[in-house]
């Protein structure tokens, strides 16, 4: 029992204490920077574990939502002049609010479909924001205020420890879908719509309401990126957002807990590390990417956590394995 | 119990039932024998609310079920074992089980353990493989699997689509002796199956199918003594047509 707790929660306890203690460690604003995206990047990567991860749902328009809630965040403090909590919580409505429309249409899609139709939606986010210059600022995009909270002006390392604080609600929301029956339900949807169905799950609700969950999530990691960068542009929406976000993913390892840390981590800090390679940096990248799903599929954190939900149990062989549904038609 | 007016249905425009009508009574058990294609399955997933009804009514214990959701159909007891299984592979015998009581969730985890146990008696075996993952388990084991978990939602009907698809004979056995088991116990089954023999054995009233109508009916002793049905095992397809 105590192993099992230790198992499931101690890379996140570890992750946690490494967080606290590195304002501390780092040199400078540029190093303490990098560590303050690496939240945000663990924060949009959350919000695609669970859909993708956990609900089996391939969205390739997450981009856009982290988008959308960085806009909405700024236009809300430009325009409207509300506090950052205002702001924030409109983004985060507007956000909500998008999903729903978007969602109610292309969840009737599955897989490379509901792919296709997610960038499609992207692709028109990112042209809006590019070309609604009075609204959006066109290619220079829009300056976001220096953030205050209670009337105080945050310095650098007070917006690193409310990202980080984000990013441990965020997570905490993770480990709450996947460990109540919500987790199941959606495990039962990824694997099986009609017979989640035909057990009573809602299939359309739960495809529904994750893909808003993960919109939401995305949402608060733009508005995040938005406060450190102190504006917002149609990058945001770009395609890089999303290979990034993928790269992230993969290398994190899929429908773990912790693997959007480990990928958030690596996603920033080896460009970092490979800049002096120049031109070689991509072809790097797309080797490191490659050796990653040969040979660890299960990503970084499949070395520590298995994907299912409960701690591995021996899978002692049977007489003889079945194959599992749809022998038949 | 059951009672099926008119029932058309199908996938999209194309129409598969053309005008179903039976009536299954409490405490019965009742099989659908026919070919491939004959509409069994599209009639097993129309109960469940998985294929949409074009026309006609279904009534479950007097109340009219043609428009509700699937998951209201399992909420009045009504609950399916899928043809093929469909399992959910990566979770363990026992996570696929407790999404069986999925809809059972206001349920006291008390009467959830009782039930639980209550499969596991019925499958000593599954008990053994608890934390195992489904898609390990042998085909007849994962039989088991989709069995009980249909059993964790205290169904008043269990719909069966092809119990013994794919499985050994020996495996097809057992299965037919569990399906006897909850018989004597007095539990309402709705059984789909190509092993016909086996079906009339156990069911006390059959339905024969073809191409989206019912085409014979009656109770299984009759059925059985039926020349034309008795071809129709033999595999004779045609008899029926037209």
């Amino acid at each position: 029992m105590t192993a099992t707790l230790m198992r499931n929660w101690l890379p996140a306890i570890v992750i946690l204490a490494l967080g606290l203690a590195l304002p501390f460690l780092v040199a400078g604003n540029y190093q303490l920077r990098l560590a303050t995206l690496v939240w945000i990047y663990a924060v949009l990567g959350m919000g695609f574990n669970m859909l993708f991860g956990f609900a089996g749902q391939l969205s390739l328009g997450q981009q856009a939502f982290f988008a959308i809630g960085a806009y909405a965040f700024a236009l809300a403090q430009i325009h409207l002049g509300l506090s950052l909590p205002l702001a924030a919580l409109t983004g985060l409505a507007v956000c909500a609010l998008v999903s729903i429309l978007v969602g109610l249409p292309v969840l009737r899609m599955r897989t490379h479909y509901l792919a296709m139709a997610t960038l499609m939606f992207a692709m028109v986010v990112h042209d809006v924001a590019l070309r609604w210059t009075d609204v959006t600022g066109g290619t220079s995009g829009l300056r976001v205020p220096p953030p205050h909270l209670f009337g105080d002006r945050l310095e650098r390392i007070e917006v690193y420890y409310l990202i980080m604080a984000l990013a441990t609600v965020v997570f905490l929301l993770q480990v709450f879908v996947k460990s109540t029956h919500l987790g199941r339900a959606l495990e039962a949807v990824k694997t099986d719509e009609s017979a989640a169905m035909s057990l009573g799950v809602n299939v359309t609700y739960y495809k529904l309401g994750v893909f808003v969950l993960a919109a939401s999530v995305a949402g608060v990691a733009g508005m995040a990126y938005a406060m450190v960068s102190r504006g917002v542009d149609p990058s945001y929406s770009g395609i890089g957002m999303v290979i990034n976000l993928l790269t992230l993913a993969v290398i994190g390892g899929l429908g773990t807990r912790i693997g959007p840390f480990f990928g958030a981590a690596l996603v920033i800090l080896l460009p970092q590390f490979l800049a002096g390679l120049q031109e070689y940096q991509t072809l790097l990248y797309g080797v490191a990417l490659l050796l990653f799903m040969i040979f660890l599929p299960g990503g970084l954190a499949g070395l520590i956590e298995r994907p299912a939900m409960k701690a591995p149990e021996q899978d002692t062989p049977s007489e003889r394995p079945g194959r599992l549904g749809s022998e038949a038609r | 119990m059951l009672s099926i007016d008119g029932l058309r249905s199908g996938y999209g425009k194309s129409e598969a039932l053309h005008g179903v009508s039976m009536d299954i009574e409490a405490g019965t058990v009742v099989t659908i024998i026919g070919a491939n294609g004959a509409g069994k399955s599209t009639l097993v997933n129309t109960v469940s609310g998985l294929v949409p009804v074009m026309s006609g009514r279904m009534s479950f214990e007097g109340r009219d079920i043609t428009d509700l959701a699937a998951a209201d159909i399992v909420d009045l007891g009504i609950v399916q074992v899928p043809e093929g299984r469909k399992l959910f592979g990566p979770l363990t015998v026992e996570e696929n089980l407790e999404l069986g009581a999925y809809r059972s969730r206001s349920v006291k985890a008390s009467e959830i353990a009782r039930r639980r146990a209550f499969v596991f008696e019925l499958f000593p075996r599954l008990a053994e493989r608890a934390g195992q993952r489904a898609a390990t388990l042998s085909g007849g084991e994962q039989q088991m699997v989709a069995m009980g978990r249909a059993l964790m939602a205290q169904p008043k009907l269990l719909l069966l689509d092809e119990p013994s698809l794919g499985l050994a004979p020996i495996v097809v056995d057992r299965v037919f002796d569990t399906l006897a088991k909850l018989k004597g116990d007095g539990m309402t089954m709705l059984l789909v199956e190509q092993r016909a023999d086996m079906a009339l054995a156990i069911a006390d009233f059959a339905y024969v199918m073809a191409t989206g109508r019912i085409v014979a009916n009656g109770p299984t002793d009759a059925m059985r003594a039926d020349t034309r049905v008795q071809q129709a095992y033999l595999g004779e397809a045609g008899v029926f047509e037209g």
